[in-house]
Parts: structure tokens; C-alpha cells; sequence
């Protein structure tokens, strides 16, 4: 019985270990941020990894999966060599910038009157300029004041005292009103 | 109702036999405590009117990526009038939700206590949207609601209704049949 025990756990600790490793042949993922939308990874939820020609890949969420296999070879080219433009738009995806764009995925947005709470209580913060929300993709975007900033914890704070949860937050370099465009041709 | 901290809210019903208002806002450090004043007066057999402040407290909320669940419960205390008596009057309710963006359930059950008069209201409804919108369009709802009272001598009352939501608004229009025939409701809601 005991040689039993042990051989399962054994069996298991393989598995666990075997988890983490790539199989044989596959080139790990060289980026910290999605190829796709070039958003950093594990800011939309739990990276999507998949392996792709012998190519990890992590992308930041579902949707840019669509856009990967649209067309693999383009981001594999830029996997392989990221470009400087690429790599300065994840440089600009940083924190509390002025005049920034920030886009919230929030869980429990449902409702119009959800919608409507949430809209309210950012358009009360002297930081917002401008408050959208998009109930198909559960996302609230904000146009940030020019040398206004808003900290991660406190919109994290705001999200939960309004009675949501914030399940991720990026800092997207196009403009407002093009996410915004976006997200309501994407919600069509 | 309960909203967001700060966010004020009016809830006015209108029907053959009754009519209910209430205002209330919901606050900061009690984000899920709402509080306002309500009057109606029905006509079941029995015309009676009160006037009561009502503390709503969500209990608890789940949020999952494409669903919200609530258990709200609410009490109130006032002045209550059945006919020519006068005296304390209060209401205590329990509510349960389930809602995503196409389908909700609600079942409530609410225990009025007026002079004489006192019933215990138990509320079913289950609503579906025919199209998902935007909370900028138009968004509409198709609702079912049947509802009990006890001790009102109502008995069951049930019904359709179309709900209308744009932004902070919403519209209710219902049919109510009960043992006294059919007749028609009307509600609003808003946020502000």
C-alpha cells in the first residue's frame, strides 16, 4: 500500500513538473506583453497560451486570439523580431499617465443600470474626463484629465465600492473615441 | 433599490387599485444601504394608506464575467391608515436575483404591516430580452410576474409586462390578471 502511495505521488509531482515545461522543440514565448494588441500580459485576465509551429504564444485575451489566426505568420514574424515600434507602444502602456486612456474589464457589468453606476461614480472623479461603457464587452473606458492620474488600487477600490469586480485593466494607446468606435462595432 | 454609493433613486408604481413612490440614495461605507420614504394605498376590499422609510441592504452579490446574482433584504418602519384606524406600520422583505444580459429571475417575498391590514407579499418574475442592447439604445425586456398576497384577500395576481431600459430610465408597462379581473400598471425607475 505504501509503495502504492508513493508511486502516485511520484506520478503526480511528474505531472505537475511536466506542466511547466514546454515539450520538446517549442521555443518559449520571448514577450512580456500580448503580439497582438501589444497590451502586457495578465493585465485582460488569464493570458490565452497555445502552441503554435513549434511556438508558444500568449496572447492577453480571446478576442486577439481571432486576430492571430486571421493572420499567424505576420505575429510570428513579430514574435520573432519585435520591432521598436512595437516595443515602444508597451513601454506607453504604463500607469497613471497624463491625458491616458484607461479601459476596465469589469465582472457582474450586466445591466443598464449597472451600466449606469459605474458611469456615474467615475464621472464624478475630478481625474475623468470622460466615462464610456460597453455592456457586450464588459468594459468601462476612461479618458483621463490632461496631468491627471489614477492609480490601480484606487480604480480597483472605486470598481468594488460600486459593487463589481475589476477582472483586468489596460492602458491602450489609440485614442478614446477609436476604442470606443471599436467597441461598438465589435458589440454589433 | 440599491446602487452604487452616491447615486440617488426614485421608484414610482401606479395601478387600477394602488399606487407606491419611493426616493431614496445609496451611500458611501453602506455602498449597498439605500434608504427613502414610500406611501400606497390599495383598494382591495380594504383602502389603505402608510407612509414608511425603508433601509435596503445587499446582503451579498456575486459577479461572474457574464452574470450577477444579488440577495438584498429591506425594512421599514412608519405610520399606517386602514380605513378610520391609524397607527405603526413597517415593512420587512427578503429578494433574491439572477440576472445576465438576457435572462433575469427575481423572487421576492415582503411582509407589509399596516393597522388590520397586515400581508405578506410573495413576488415571482422571470424576464427575457428578445435582443441584447446597449445601455445607450433602447434596451427591451419581455417580464412575467406572479405574485401572492395573503391576507389582503387578493390571492394570486399575475401578468405580463414590457420593460423599457435606456441609460438611467426604465419603463414598465404590465397587465395584472387577478380574481377581480385584469387591469393595467404602469412603473418607473430611474437613477440621478
Amino acid at each position: 500500500m505504501k509503495k502504492l502511495f508513493a508511486l502516485i505521488i511520484t506520478s503526480l509531482c511528474l505531472i505537475c513538473q511536466a506542466d511547466d515545461k514546454l515539450p520538446a522543440g517549442v521555443k518559449p514565448y520571448p514577450l512580456d506583453y500580448c503580439v497582438v494588441s501589444n497590451e502586457k500580459l495578465g493585465s485582460m485576465g488569464k493570458p490565452v497560451v497555445f502552441i503554435f509551429e513549434n511556438q508558444e504564444i500568449k496572447l492577453c485575451c480571446k478576442e486577439c486570439r481571432k486576430d492571430f489566426d486571421a493572420d499567424p505568420k505576420k505575429f510570428l514574424e513579430k514574435i520573432n523580431n519585435p520591432s521598436k515600434e512595437t516595443k515602444t507602444a508597451t513601454e506607453v502602456n504604463v500607469p497613471s499617465q497624463s491625458g491616458t486612456v484607461v479601459q476596465l474589464t469589469v465582472d457582474g457589468l450586466v445591466c443598464n443600470f449597472c451600466a449606469t453606476n459605474i458611469s456615474k461614480t467615475f464621472s464624478k472623479l475630478p481625474e475623468v474626463s470622460e466615462v464610456y461603457v460597453n455592456l457586450a464587452a464588459k468594459a468601462v473606458l476612461l479618458q483621463l484629465k490632461e496631468g491627471k492620474k489614477l492609480p490601480e488600487d484606487q480604480t480597483k477600490q472605486i470598481v468594488t465600492d460600486a459593487g463589481f469586480n475589476l477582472r483586468g485593466i489596460s492602458y491602450p494607446k489609440d485614442s478614446f473615441n477609436s476604442i470606443k468606435e471599436n467597441l461598438k462595432k465589435s458589440a454589433k | 433599490m440599491v446602487s452604487a454609493p452616491g447615486i440617488n433613486f426614485l421608484k414610482a408604481e401606479y395601478g387600477h387599485t394602488f399606487s407606491y413612490t419611493e426616493i431614496g440614495r445609496s451611500f458611501t461605507g453602506f455602498r449597498s444601504v439605500g434608504f427613502g420614504g414610500y406611501s400606497f394605498n390599495t383598494g382591495e376590499g380594504k383602502s389603505i394608506e402608510a407612509e414608511v422609510a425603508i433601509v435596503n441592504q445587499l446582503l451579498k452579490r456575486w459577479n461572474t464575467e457574464d452574470s450577477q446574482a444579488n440577495i438584498v433584504i429591506g425594512g421599514g418602519i412608519g405610520r399606517g391608515r386602514t380605513g378610520g384606524r391609524e397607527g405603526w406600520a413597517g415593512t420587512a422583505s427578503v429578494l433574491a436575483d439572477w440576472e445576465n444580459r438576457r435572462w433575469h429571475i427575481m423572487l421576492q417575498e415582503q411582509a407589509v404591516f399596516v393597522p388590520s391590514a397586515s400581508r405578506l407579499v410573495s413576488t415571482l418574475m422571470g424576464g427575457w430580452a428578445p435582443y441584447l442592447a446597449e445601455y445607450d439604445e433602447w434596451a427591451p425586456w419581455i417580464y412575467y410576474t406572479v405574485q401572492h398576497e395573503n391576507g389582503a384577500g387578493v390571492g394570486f395576481v399575475h401578468g405580463p409586462s414590457l420593460v423599457l431600459m435606456h441609460k438611467d430610465l426604465l419603463l414598465e408597462l404590465r397587465v395584472m390578471h387577478s380574481s377581480h379581473g385584469y387591469h393595467a400598471e404602469a412603473g418607473i425607475r430611474s437613477l440621478f
